[in-house]
C-alpha cells in the first residue's frame, strides 16, 4: 500500500472498493433499485481525507458505473437516477468537511450527505418516476438512510483513527 | 459526537419521523388501491379481485389484487424487486417498480374522486 501515492492511482484502488463494497451492498434485498444501505460511500468517505475535488468527483463516476455494472441498471434511467443522488450526496459531503473538525466529524458528513442524496432522489421519483403518490416511500427510504449513514460514518471516523495506510497516505499526495 | 453531527442526526430523525407520522395517518376502515403506470392511474376498491396488465418503458407488469391483498407477479424488468417486494395489505404499504414506472400504494380513500370500476 505504500506505493500508493500518486492521486489517479489512489482515485482507481478507492474505486475499486467501491465496486467489492456495491457487490456487497447487492447482496441486500431492497424496494427500489436507488435505495442501498450505502456502504459503497465509504471510499468517498476515506477519499475527503486524502484526495482534492476533481478527483472525488471522478471516484463518484466510478462508484456508481461500479453499481450500474453490478445491478444491470447502467443502460437505463435508474442509473441517471443513481448519478442525480450520489453526485449531490458527494458535494454536499465534501462542502460540510470543509467545515472545521471541531464542528464535525465523518460522521455528519456522511449523515448530511446520505440525506441530500435521498431528497434528491425522493423528489425525482415523485416529479418524473412515479407521481404524488410516491411520498409514502420516505419514511422508509429516510429511516434506511439515517441508520446506515450513521453507522458509516462512525465506521468511517473508527477506521480513520486507527488506520496504518490511511496516516501513511495523510500528506504524502 | 460534535455539534454539527449532532444537529445533523436529530435533522435525519425528525424529517423520518414526520414522513412517518404523515404516511401512518391514513385511516384503515376506508383504503383504496391506486396504481400508477407511466403517466396514468387507476384506482381500485381494496375488495377487488383482478389480475391486470400494465404498460410501462420496459415492457409490461401484472399486478393482482386479491382479498385485499396486492402484489406484482410478473415483470419485464431486469432486477425483478416489485415481484420480490411480495405482497402488501395495509394503508401506507407500496411496491414500486422502477424501471417499469409502476407504482402501487394502498391508501386512504379520498372524497369525491371514482374508482376505477365506476362508470
Amino acid at each position: 500500500m505504500a506505493k500508493l501515492i500518486n492521486k489517479i492511482e489512489l482515485t482507481s484502488f478507492l474505486g475499486g472498493l467501491c465496486l467489492f463494497l456495491s457487490a456487497i451492498e447487492y447482496l441486500f434485498p431492497r424496494p427500489v433499485p436507488f435505495m442501498r444501505l450505502g456502504i459503497a460511500n465509504l471510499p468517498i468517505l476515506f477519499a475527503l481525507k486524502l484526495l482534492p475535488f476533481p478527483y472525488i468527483m471522478l471516484l463518484v463516476l466510478l462508484k456508481i458505473t461500479g453499481q450500474g455494472l453490478i445491478s444491470g441498471t447502467l443502460a437505463s434511467y435508474v442509473f441517471l437516477f443513481s448519478a442525480a443522488g450520489s453526485f449531490t450526496s458527494a458535494m454536499v459531503m465534501y462542502s460540510v468537511h470543509k467545515i472545521p473538525s471541531k464542528w464535525v466529524s465523518l460522521i455528519g458528513v456522511s449523515i448530511l450527505g446520505a440525506l441530500a442524496g435521498n431528497i434528491v432522489q425522493l423528489i425525482l421519483s415523485v416529479k418524473f418516476i412515479f407521481g404524488e403518490s410516491a411520498w409514502v416511500i420516505a419514511p422508509l427510504f429516510l429511516a434506511i438512510g439515517t441508520i446506515s449513514s450513521f453507522l458509516i460514518g462512525l465506521f468511517a471516523v473508527k477506521f480513520i483513527k486507527r488506520s496504518q495506510w490511511i496516516f501513511s497516505l495523510e500528506g504524502r499526495l | 459526537m460534535k455539534i454539527i453531527d449532532l444537529t445533523a442526526l436529530s435533522l435525519a430523525i425528525f424529517l423520518t419521523v414526520f414522513s412517518f407520522l404523515s404516511a401512518i395517518s391514513i385511516r384503515s376502515d376506508s383504503l383504496e388501491i391506486l396504481i400508477q403506470a407511466g403517466d396514468k392511474e387507476w384506482i381500485y376498491p381494496i375488495d377487488s379481485q383482478i389480475s391486470k396488465v400494465f404498460e410501462g418503458p420496459v415492457g409490461e407488469t401484472v399486478v393482482n389484487i386479491s382479498s385485499g391483498i396486492v402484489s406484482v407477479s410478473e415483470s419485464d424488468c431486469s432486477e425483478k424487486i416489485c415481484i420480490q417486494s411480495g405482497s402488501i395489505h395495509s394503508g401506507g404499504q407500496w411496491i414500486a417498480c422502477m424501471p417499469n414506472r409502476v407504482f402501487v400504494t394502498i391508501r386512504g380513500k379520498k372524497e369525491g374522486e371514482l374508482d376505477g370500476e365506476a362508470y
